[in-house]
């Protein structure tokens, strides 16, 4: 049964096409975070939509389907990483090692900072919130990949990072390495795209 | 112990505390270091704003904006890609 069958007999008023092709294109926007095997994703995706229509979709509003939505492929990408079948390690890429070159720029020798650190401030309405959300997602996709696997399996899939340690065959010094080089790397990022950028504005 | 209060030690602090706690020397170590370093704080500051905004993120709490272009990861990367990490 297609999941637009499915929609269709599952609501009380027949889920659009358009609606659920929203819904799908969001969701492979959140599961693109945490899987680079794009196949992958859209299994995931695929099988969190079904989930979505036969536990009953129709009874809520639409921002809240997506929300919930999101909820259980959230659920779904952490059983996949915990499933026995998956590959267990990783293989870090030259470009996850040469960030931390990169980083090695912001610190003087004796490890003090080279620039001062502006202070972030809160921002100040809904639309400067979305622009620093905005940039945070730009500024997540530049992180080398199996960085930013690590740090969305922490921030989004909520692992512990002895667990993301065992899950990806890496060491617990390998691991806080990743995550401190991943969140020094978005700092930057948010610092230069964000922060100057509205400075300069 | 060269470098045990340097502000690169006091960050990777900073970050292992948002996934463990720290040992008793590490933590007197960080708490001694913001008191005195302004720019460590900020990072602080930081470090705990990019966790709060990735948790709004991945939640699905923004709105269908999509995400920014022309990012330059870091001051010597360019907005093509290379990440800035150089040959």
């Amino acid at each position: 049964m297609s999941v637009e069958t499915r929609a269709a007999s599952a609501t009380a008023e027949p889920y659009a096409d358009s609606q659920l092709a929203a819904l799908r294109q969001r969701l492979l926007r959140h599961a693109r975070f945490a899987l680079s095997d794009h196949g992958q994703a859209e299994d995931l995706v695929q099988d969190t939509l079904i989930a979505v229509f036969e536990q009953g979709a129709g009874h809520r509003g639409e921002s809240s389907i997506v929300t919930w939505a999101i909820a259980i492929l959230k659920n779904k990408i952490a059983d996949w990483y915990r499933s026995p079948a998956r590959r267990r390690t990783v293989q870090l890429a030259p470009e996850d090692e040469e960030l931390g070159a990169a980083l090695e720029g912001l610190y003087q020798a004796g490890g003090y900072l080279a620039d001062p650190v502006p202070d972030w401030q809160q921002p100040e309405n809904r639309e400067e919130q979305r622009q620093m959300m905005s940039t945070l997602e730009g500024c997540l996709g530049h992180l080398p990949q199996q960085t930013g696997r690590v740090f969305v399996m922490r921030e989004w899939l909520g692992f512990e990072t002895q667990e993301i340690c065992e899950r990806l065959g890496l060491s617990a010094e390998n691991c806080r390495t990743i995550l401190f080089r991943a969140r020094t790397a978005l700092r930057v990022c948010m610092q230069h795209n964000w922060l100057d950028a509205k400075a300069q504005a | 112990m060269n470098g045990v209060s340097s502000c690169r030690r006091a960050a990777e602090l900073l970050s292992q505390s948002l996934d463990e706690p720290l040992d008793l020397a590490d933590r007197t170590q960080l708490r001694l270091h913001l008191f005195i370093c302004r720019g460590c704080r900020h990072v602080e500051h930081q470090f705990e704003g990019i966790r709060a905004l990735s948790a709004r993120l991945f939640d699905g709490v923004l709105d269908d904006t999509p995400p920014a272009t022309g990012i330059v990861p870091t001051p010597h990367g360019s907005p093509d890609g290379t990440g800035g990490t150089g040959t």
